[in-house]
């Protein structure tokens, strides 16, 4: 029996509140810095809630025609930059034909929606080109050409907050049945009025920070942002004398199968979706020494993950590094998984474990080593990603360190 | 791909063209079709998923329990049974609406019970919570190819062994659902169902422009890659289920049998890829043509899917 492939990542594409590229992506989180600002693109003036995670000054026009941006909603120009840094980071001599894109998102183009529902409200038009922008069928393949592939399979994946996390997944096993010759996945939310608005009227949303796993957490922060990563295989990249960051070793999914809005309380599916993953690395759970928690700040979330870890980790899960970057850069909804996994992926390589901001006070029922506010040196080898979202879609991922 | 069983068949359609040779004969699954073009769900769902559930929801969820009453139930565990959905405009008239609401009445008028419903995966997540499946639970959102990939990655998730029982199919508001039962073909024998055909192979392009060559080629790339997966070839293809004229370099000239889902049941993007997968069983039926069949989506926004379904 010839074993699997084995799939590597070579690239990576962070375009998130606290940085554009991964310099400035990876700077920011080790720093500690909050990328949560007064938000600007929707108007707030109502809302009882003001802060969110925007992306700062970006500009479409650096990462494709002024054509395309002009015909290419804001979260699809964001993946596609998200997908152009993952492509110049993975240092092709020349892309590739024959790609595999999976792209995950929770609304795609919401903001184009928004746009034409400002249009019916002042005069009752409607822009046929806002239409074109806000097409969820056109999602992937405009992205897919906006990056110039070339006889590429292209699908966009949708499962909440937890997109990123199955686009990865499938991508991996694209590649791992030699469906294709390299893969990019990962995930793309613009900031919408309507995200805004929804997780404030849930009450999910924190008045002014969010501090994951705290006592006295209040809840998410909406942000925006994309991520995308580059997969190949190991013996395509070894080829190529390719950069190797990490290795994606399992992937898990399940589905709580509970409630649209909140998690099952007790973490038993999010659990089995972690075994899953854990189970196709051929690991056991010991072996995981680091976790990316979806970590959202909401009391039901942090409750539940906590729960699930302790199911698959046992006692271990309390001395296990479990940093969730949300805390920084707020909940980037479909790219927050991706974003997650970026940074344990350079946690693992660089030696050095980003922190968990804003947490003061311990919780009884959170009881997790969330690496409190400081960025931690520390050796870590097998990381476990979490993903959750409404529909109580759960995935999760397991990514091994690689030398540089 | 390992050849994955379709143990299951669940059509909900607003209207069809020819309802009195497809729905209610054996073998043809099980099939709610509107009466002049009114559907009624309300013998298929209580009280509260009438009230709070969407559209898509409904029609995803009688589906899909078609298509489990039809396999004769499911009698393994939840956390073995998943859900893959294509589902592309379901949640477009929820996002208008409850945005709508916030720039009429403010932020404070959003419904929190309506908000979820904003994003694709609603649908999927609700044949979940009603079914108990809990196992992967995905949507595609690739328009008229939406189900024709979701059914695929049904038959993939069934390889990564986490499941051994997979619903894939697609919806389209306000009248279109088709679900079918997948499993693995030994789980399928060995609890004694009928197997109604088997999904071989799948594959999918994106076009490289829109032009007509474009399309073709990218037709082309995908039944070739799909029928190898199936471990079979053009010339063992009995029908198509979809536009042929792409695939003529593929049949080098060969005059195959075809008929389109659209002639059926009208124009249903999301849901017209697994009423694709569906006509094809029902080809499967009649003996003198047993026979692969290749059914073929293609996309305007530049995607083409294709799914070879075998006896």
């Amino acid at each position: 029996m010839v074993a699997p492939a084995r799939i590597v990542v070579t690239g990576m594409g962070p375009v998130a509140p606290n940085g554009v590229g991964l310099p400035a992506f990876w700077g920011a989180l080790v720093e500690g810095r909050s990328a949560i600002r007064p938000v600007r693109s929707v108007d707030v003036s109502r809302h009882p809630r003001k802060v969110g995670g925007e992306v700062q000054d970006f500009d479409p026009a650096r990462y494709m025609s002024e054509e395309t941006a002009g015909r290419t909603g804001r979260t699809s120009q964001l993946a596609i930059a998200a997908g152009k840094l993952a492509l110049d980071d993975a240092r092709f001599s020349e892309v590739p034909d024959g790609a595999f894109l999976a792209i995950g998102s929770t609304l795609g183009d919401m903001a184009e929606v928004e746009s034409m529902n400002d249009d019916w409200l002042r005069d009752g038009t409607t822009d046929p080109r806002k239409i074109a922008r806000q097409n969820a069928a056109g999602f992937a393949p405009r992205i897919s050409r906006g990056l110039g592939l070339v006889g590429a399979s292209a699908v966009s994946v949708h499962a909440a907050c937890s997109s990123s996390n199955q686009a990865v997944a499938l991508a991996a096993r694209a590649l791992r049945d030699g469906r294709c010759s390299f893969a990019l996945a990962g995930g793309s939310d613009a900031f919408s009025r309507l995200t805004f608005s929804g997780f404030a009227r849930i009450g999910a949303m924190a008045p002014d920070h969010c501090a994951p796993f705290d006592r006295h957490r209040r809840g998410m922060l909406v942000a925006e942002g994309a991520g995308m990563v580059v997969l190949e295989t190991l013996d395509a990249a070894t080829r190529r004398g390719a950069r190797v960051y990490g290795e994606i070793l399992g992937w898990g999914l399940s589905c709580d199968a509970s409630h649209l809005a909140s998690p099952l309380p007790d973490g038993s599916a999010l659990a089995e979706a972690m075994r899953s993953a854990i189970a196709m690395a051929r690991l056991a759970p010991s072996a995981i020494d680091l976790v990316g928690a979806h970590g959202t700040g909401t009391i039901a979330n942090d409750r539940a993950e906590s729960r699930a870890l302790y199911a698959v980790l046992g006692a271990r899960a309390g001395q296990v590094p479990t940093t969730s970057i949300k805390s920084m850069i707020g909940h980037t909804m479909g790219a927050a998984n991706a974003l997650q996994l970026m940074a344990c992926i350079l946690a693992m390589r660089e030696s050095m474990i980003p922190p968990t901001i804003h947490f003061e006070t311990p919780d009884p029922d959170c009881a997790l080593d969330c690496v409190p506010n400081r960025a931690r040196a520390a050796r870590t080898t097998r990381a476990l990603v979490n993903g959750a979202g409404f529909g109580g879609s759960n995935s999760c991922l397991v990514v091994g360190r690689c030398s540089p | 791909m390992l050849p994955v069983a379709i143990t299951g068949v669940g059509v909900v359609a607003a209207s069809v063209t020819t309802s009195a040779e497809l729905a209610g004969v054996p073998g043809a699954g099980r099939w709610l079709v509107g009466v002049d073009g009114r559907l009624d769900l309300s013998g298929h769902l209580d009280a509260l998923q009438l009230r709070s559930f969407d559209r898509a929801s409904q029609l995803a969820v009688v589906a899909a329990k078609l298509a489990l009453e039809d396999a004769g139930g499911w009698p393994g565990a939840p956390s073995s049974l998943g859900v893959c959905l294509g589902n592309t405009h379901g949640c477009l008239e929820a996002q208008i609406a409850l945005d709508r609401a916030i720039l009429t009445e403010g932020p404070q008028a959003v419904s929190g019970t309506l908000f979820p419903y904003g994003a694709f995966n609603a649908a999927a997540a609700n044949v979940a919570i009603v079914l108990h499946a809990r196992g992967a639970n995905l949507t595609f959102a690739t328009g008229a190819a939406a189900g024709t990939d979701a059914c695929a990655e049904a038959a993939r998730q069934l390889q990564d062994g986490c499941v051994t029982c997979m619903l894939g199919g697609g919806v389209e508001a306000p009248g279109d659902a088709a679900v079918l039962l997948l499993e693995s073909r030994d789980a399928a024998d060995g609890r004694g169902a009928r197997t109604r055909g088997m999904i071989a192979g799948a594959a999918s392009r994106v076009a490289d422009d829109d032009s007509r060559a474009g399309f073709e080629r990218a037709a082309a790339w995908s039944a070739r890659s799909a029928l190898e997966e199936a471990g079979i070839v053009a010339g063992d293809v009995r029908l198509v289920v979809g536009e042929v004229e792409l695939l003529a370099k593929t049949f080098d000239g060969r005059s195959v049998p075809t008929i389109s889902a659209e002639s059926t049941f009208g124009e249903a993007p999301s849901a017209s890829g697994a009423f694709q997968v569906v006509l094809a069983v029902l080809s499967l039926r009649s003996p003198a043509e047993r026979g692969p069949v290749l059914c073929l989506s293609r996309t305007p926004e530049g995607i083409v899917s294709v799914i070879v379904v075998t006896p």
